[in-house]
């Protein structure tokens, strides 16, 4: 195997550059194309206007600049299906009344959907609207990636359109790939193979849409950039349902050659939300797509379990509820649900002949209806794709879960809570961007909402939508979201999304995103299930000693999932696929605790703490990094106690200049680095008295570089 | 001056502005985070949080496979629905009828433990893959039930 690591200076020159696209001497594609003061042609989708990085340098956020001028023209089109091997770029599918179907599962396991992909010169023509064949030689052997949408909402679209909050923030989720291959240009201008997809419909129903679009890389492998695997650009690309992020830090965390049959490891994906309410309309077409993406059915695989979900709305498909918050009177303390049977990725799909699923709850819950007269458990039978409808109605205030078995197999846990009430909703002041109201923004109803219901505390309602606003709480009020994903704060890069600044409160079912930090918390506070996702900076930071996270999940965010700058407490949080460390602590104070997070995919490494003393690490999994699992530097003492640092790409355990921490019972296996890197550090390496030596009691087997490492 | 620099190098990370991945490799990526296990009508149903290189195996369909051990028992569950148990030196046999992995996420695996293996209590989890004709594995997790 060959080892690829990125190279730092290409990284750097390609950031100061602002994108991957910094090649001289662009491909005949480009001809005609606008381009900026370098002759460098700009990457714009087609049809779109120009947007650039603002002042803060990054794209999707509100500096951004929108330039009508400058539109893109179109340079590549995909089409799925069987298409000739030869002759001029056909019509999208539904015009040749040819729309390919697919299975969805693993490749060998389901059925792919073929794929061509064309350069086009760009002339557009009444019968050819996409433009005709370009035989660009300079492209031949240059690789394009096709990726696949899910019209899961099933309103013709991929991705937010700005005419219904509820609508847009859902199809948010159409935004995440559903299958993604990589093809080779011949010198035809044409690239071709097959594309899996992991999402699909019941059969009965004909499956769902999938859209495809595509991304060319043009210009010279260059070993100074990124070691000579990706071309050096610019990109051209099919529409997409986004603004592309540009930063290669982004998009490479784990870089390798684009070849047909290796892996593929770069993730193409958007800047930041779409603005459906600015100047782009970027959403796809899926019932009629545009002249330079396609379509294709997908259905599920077989049932192999089931799962309960929100009552499908239209025809697209239905939803798993993030949790069942509940009320314990009239309709807030009901929820009308639908038990469904659905395959390996959890596709809703047919039945299989006889399905019968329990239904089960911990919960203060009545499960109805109830044939049993056992309210707590119900045996459910699934006949068709459209499932079982139940009602879950709450006996009581209080907390637990609800289950999905199918044959014991576990396939569902629902976290499940009923608050108590002293009027319907129990809501002092509710937000919501359409319809009935108190406030439109999240800030303005924590100013000035009042104690209506008289319970002595301000509790704000907030309905499913995407607010674009930073939210700072000053004083104590509870927020209640609609769930994770569901209520999205967007800070289109305006500071913090949510800043927590008083204590007492609750925050509950919010995701921030879009912020120079995610949740911000500036007070002795804890915080618990919140989502950060999508931000700039880091996904949670805490900037008061005293503050606390649980439950907390942090995605994909341009920094740390989790930033200390002063001692905090985190305890079963997740960290998943952030541009930074997992965890970050930089406190020099004592008293940083971490436990039994999960830290995985992230660019960097799982935890960091560095400065500080005593800090205690016990508990956590840090497995599966592209950068070392644990690493200690300038530490004194602290306590690092069965942990899991295991699989990541550097090493497992690193101790940087840190001295006189207890270090035992750790997995360190399994690491590309070494199991421990000790550098100029001391430490006890096992409980025992006295002090041990390393290993001591961790694992450190199986590590590619070695068992340890002294420096 | 020292830690002047690394304090630097930590605020560009908490900041937003990370610097480039520490490594990168063309091969697949395999390494377990955690395993929880559950108990329902006699039935042990697995949650396997991983790093498995989700869009890879989709699209190459290399074999990926839960291996759990209990002490000379060792069930194999592939992602493409397979199970398999081998007790001692005895070769693998199917399990017909055996769920296996019922549930595919990008970061996350759910399998249902064969019969055989219900009664050890705890097991030794790891995955394995067979890409491009080397075999792959991932540190162990224990877990009990």
């Amino acid at each position: 195997m060959r080892p690829r690591r990125l190279s730092v200076l290409a990284l750097l020159a390609a950031l100061a550059l602002g994108a991957p696209g910094a090649a001289r001497g662009a491909s005949v594609v480009f001809t005609g194309d606008p381009v900026d003061g370098g002759g460098i042609p700009y990457e714009i989708l087609p049809g779109q206007p120009l947007v650039t990085a603002g002042p803060d340098a990054r794209l999707g956020t509100a500096d951004d600049v929108v330039s009508p001028g400058v539109v893109g023209d179109i340079d590549m089109v995909v089409r799925l299906g069987a298409v000739p091997a030869s002759g001029p770029i056909p019509p999208p599918a539904p015009s040749r009344q040819a729309v390919a179907t697919a299975t969805a599962g693993l490749r060998g396991a389901g059925v792919a959907i073929p794929f061509a992909v064309y350069l086009s010169d760009g002339a557009k023509s009444g019968s050819q609207p996409y433009g005709s064949l370009l035989a660009a030689a300079d492209m031949a052997g240059l690789p394009v990636i096709v990726v696949l949408y899910a019209d899961r909402d099933g309103d013709g679209f991929i991705g937010p359109r700005g005419k219904d909050p509820r609508r847009d923030v859902r199809a948010l989720a159409e935004l995440e790939p559903v299958g993604t291959e990589v093809a080779l240009f011949d010198a035809a201008g044409r690239a071709s193979g097959t594309v899996m997809t992991t999402v699909g419909g019941p059969p009965s129903k004909g499956g769902v849409t999938v859209v495809a679009t595509a991304t060319g890389f043009t210009g010279a492998y260059d070993p100074g950039f990124l070691d000579g695997n990706v071309p050096t650009g610019p990109a051209i690309t099919t529409a997409q349902p986004f603004v592309p992020e540009r930063d290669p830090v982004r998009i490479f965390t784990d870089v390798g050659p684009l070849e047909v049959d290796g892996t593929l490891n770069p993730r193409l994906r958007a800047a930041a939300i779409p603005d459906p309410d600015g100047a782009l309309v970027l959403a796809l077409g899926a019932k009629k797509p545009g002249p330079t993406v396609d379509v294709a059915r997908a259905i599920a695989g077989p049932a192999v379990c089931a799962r309960v979900v929100e009552p499908a709305r239209g025809r697209g498909l239905p939803v798993e509820p993030p949790s069942l918050a509940l009320g314990t009177t009239s309709n807030a303390g009901r929820a009308k649900l639908v038990v469904v049977a659905v395959d390996r990725f959890g596709n809703p799909t047919d039945p299989a002949p006889g399905m019968v699923v329990r239904l089960v709850t911990d919960a203060p819950l009545a499960i109805t209806p109830d044939k049993d007269v056992a309210p707590a458990v119900e045996d459910v039978a699934i006949t068709s794709a459209k499932g079982a409808k139940v009602t879950l109605t709450a006996t009581g205030p209080g907390t637990g879960t609800l289950r999905v078995l199918a044959g014991g197999a576990l396939c569902q846990t629902l976290a499940v809570s009923a608050r108590p009430e002293r009027n319907k909703g129990a809501s002092d002041a509710v937000v919501a961007l359409v319809g009935k109201a108190d406030y439109r923004s999240i800030a303005a109803a924590a100013a000035g909402a009042s104690d209506r219901t008289g319970d002595g505390r301000v509790t704000i309602t907030i309905a499913e939508g995407i607010f674009r606003e930073s939210v700072a709480l000053t004083r104590t009020v509870d927020v209640l979201g609609a769930g994770s994903g569901r209520t999205v704060i967007d800070a289109r890069g305006s500071g913090a999304a949510l800043t927590l600044g008083a204590t007492g409160g609750t925050l509950a079912g919010l995701t921030a995103s879009g912020g120079t930090s995610g949740v911000a918390v500036v007070v002795p506070e804890t915080v618990s299930g919140l989502e950060a996702r999508g931000n700039v900076g880091p996904g949670f930071l805490f900037a008061s000693s005293g503050a606390a996270a649980t439950a907390c999940v942090a995605r994909e965010n341009g920094g740390a999932g989790f930033a200390l700058t002063n001692p905090a407490t985190l305890a079963a949080n997740t960290a998943i696929d952030n541009a930074g460390p997992g965890i970050a602590s930089s406190a020099t104070a004592p008293g940083v605790v971490l436990d039994a997070n999960v830290l995985t995919l992230n660019a960097l490494e799982g935890i960091v703490v560095l400065g500080g003393d005593a800090p205690l690490v016990t508990g956590n999994a840090a497995a599966g990094n592209f950068g070392g699992g644990i690493e200690l530097e300038e530490t004194v003492g602290g306590t690092i106690v069965g942990n899991r640092a295991a699989g990541n790409d550097g090493d497992g355990l690193s101790l940087n200049q840190s001295d006189g921490a207890l270090v035992d019972g750790n997995d360190c296996s399994s690491n590309h680095g070494y199991g421990m890197r000790i550098d100029r550090a001391t430490a006890d390496f096992a409980a025992a008295p006295g002090t041990q030596s390393p290993p001591g009691t961790n694992d450190v087997s199986d590590n590619r570089k070695g068992e340890i490492d002294f420096r | 001056m020292r830690r002047a620099a690394a304090m630097l190098a930590l605020l560009a990370c908490v900041l937003g502005s990370a610097g480039p991945s520490g490594a990168g490799s063309t091969e697949p990526s395999l390494a377990v985070a955690s395993v929880t296990a559950s108990t329902n009508e006699g039935a042990v149903t697995l949650v396997v949080t991983a790093n498995y290189d989700h869009q890879n195996v989709v699209r190459l369909g290399y074999p990926v496979t839960i291996v759990v051990t209990a002490g000379t028992t060792v069930a194999r569950l592939g992602l493409d629905g397979s199970v398999t148990v081998a007790v001692g030196a005895a070769p693998p046999a199917p399990v017909p009828g055996a769920p296996g992995v019922i549930a595919i996420a990008p970061e996350r695996l759910t399998a249902v433990l064969p019969p055989a293996l219900v009664p050890a209590g705890s097991a030794s989890v790891r995955l394995e893959a067979d890409y491009d004709g080397e075999l792959l594995r991932s540190n162990a997790a224990e877990v009990t039930w």
